[in-house]
């Protein structure tokens, strides 16, 4: 008996027999890169809950230099939705099971590789500002923050809290990435190693 | 309420679920994975349906779709054990039971890696080089030479049993 023989054999043997479950679609999904779209959304959904949060200080905050903080935290984090809305499309729009899988895989994972690490490299700016934000908001509570930013020993505690909060946010929001998305990124940078393997073998 | 075009999709999935048997019965030896991995291939073909139209057949369309989730599928580390079979087949040969051909080319399939199993099961059921190489991401010249390998090996190792 032939392979082909053989296998038309073993599809009416074995193959076909029924796998229990109706055809019924659900809403959810197990995929990996159905779940990267997930963190990406609820990634969106964060960045509207702050920005609302910084809206609301901008209009109780009285001093002029905190609003001016949050204006700047304001355009930030428009920044950062619309950057991970686009890529929320872009992988949507790119991630489909019936098109070339190491095209379509390779394009999700670098598209998500690149966007986190332009948010990385961006933090680096972004922490400290919005560490002097938080600082100003805090002095903001009880006194003047623009006179008492005239006094050297607040200028200290700014720099230190600076120097103190953008490594630890740094490496907190690396060690979150690595947490969330690190999993499905690995399992998805496997797949389309084996296809460069397989390729550069034969 | 109902999407418009479910309940055709729902009559085109019922008139070819064959399909999906048959590559969860290659990939997939367990049967809550099973029934995960059918309805992750619904939801993916679902997913898809929308851009589906009619440039191939329908059941070469849900093939592509179920061999690509399958290989992307977070399954369970229980499931990557194709030697499981292997050991099955062993007994036989002590026993001097010759084992059916059929079952040797099961074990064979199974015991390939999860993208030689896709490109030699597109082959047997009559897919040419270039489409396998579409549907794969490899080139049609790497498809032509996996199956060469992949034919000799699956030969060797029934006329082994």
């Amino acid at each position: 008996m032939d392979l082909k023989e053989a296998w038309k054999k073993l599809e009416s043997d074995k193959l076909s027999k029924p796998v229990l479950g109706s055809v019924h679609i659900q809403k959810k999904s197990k995929h990996p890169v159905q779940k990267l779209i997930l963190l990406f959304k609820a990634t969106l959904g964060f960045a509207i809950a702050f920005e609302l949060g910084f809206i609301y200080l901008f209009i109780v905050s009285p001093q002029p230099i905190v609003k001016v903080f949050m204006v700047i935290m304001i355009i930030t984090y428009a920044f950062f939705f619309v950057l991970n809305y686009k890529v929320l499309r872009n992988i949507q729009h790119s991630f489909r099971l019936d098109l070339n899988l190491k095209g379509t895989l390779k394009q999700v994972y670098d598209n998500t590789m690149s966007t986190l690490a332009f948010q990385r490299k961006s933090s680096i700016i972004i922490y400290p500002l919005a560490a002097t934000a938080g600082f100003l908001l805090g002095l903001s509570i009880e006194k003047d923050a623009a006179l008492m930013m005239q006094k050297w020993q607040v200028q200290v505690a700014l720099l230190i809290s600076i120097l103190i909060l953008t490594p630890a946010s740094y490496y907190l929001a690396k060690w979150m990435e690595k947490v969330s998305y690190g999993k499905y990124l690995t399992q998805l940078r496997d797949l389309i190693d084996q296809f460069d393997k397989e390729e550069e073998s034969a | 309420m109902a999407h418009p075009h479910e309940q055709e999709f729902t009559e085109l999935i019922d008139q070819h679920r064959g399909i999906i048997f048959k590559v969860i019965r290659l990939y997939v030896n367990h049967e809550e994975d099973e029934r995960d991995l059918f309805q992750e291939i619904l939801f993916q073909a679902w997913r898809s349906y929308p851009n589906f139209k009619g440039q191939s057949k329908f059941s070469t369309w849900l093939y592509r779709v179920g061999l690509n989730t399958v290989l992307t599928f977070r399954r369970r580390p229980r499931l990557v054990v194709p030697h499981e079979d292997l050991s099955v087949l062993k007994v036989s040969i002590d026993e001097r039971v010759q084992p059916e051909e059929t079952e040797a080319l099961y074990i064979a399939i199974r015991d390939l890696n999860e993208l030689d199993r896709m490109i030699v099961t597109l082959h047997l059921d009559g897919y040419e080089n270039e489409e396998i190489s579409e549907i794969s991401g490899l080139t049609k010249n790497n498809v032509a030479v996996k199956l060469h390998r992949i034919k000799e090996t699956l030969t060797k190792k029934m006329k082994a049993y």
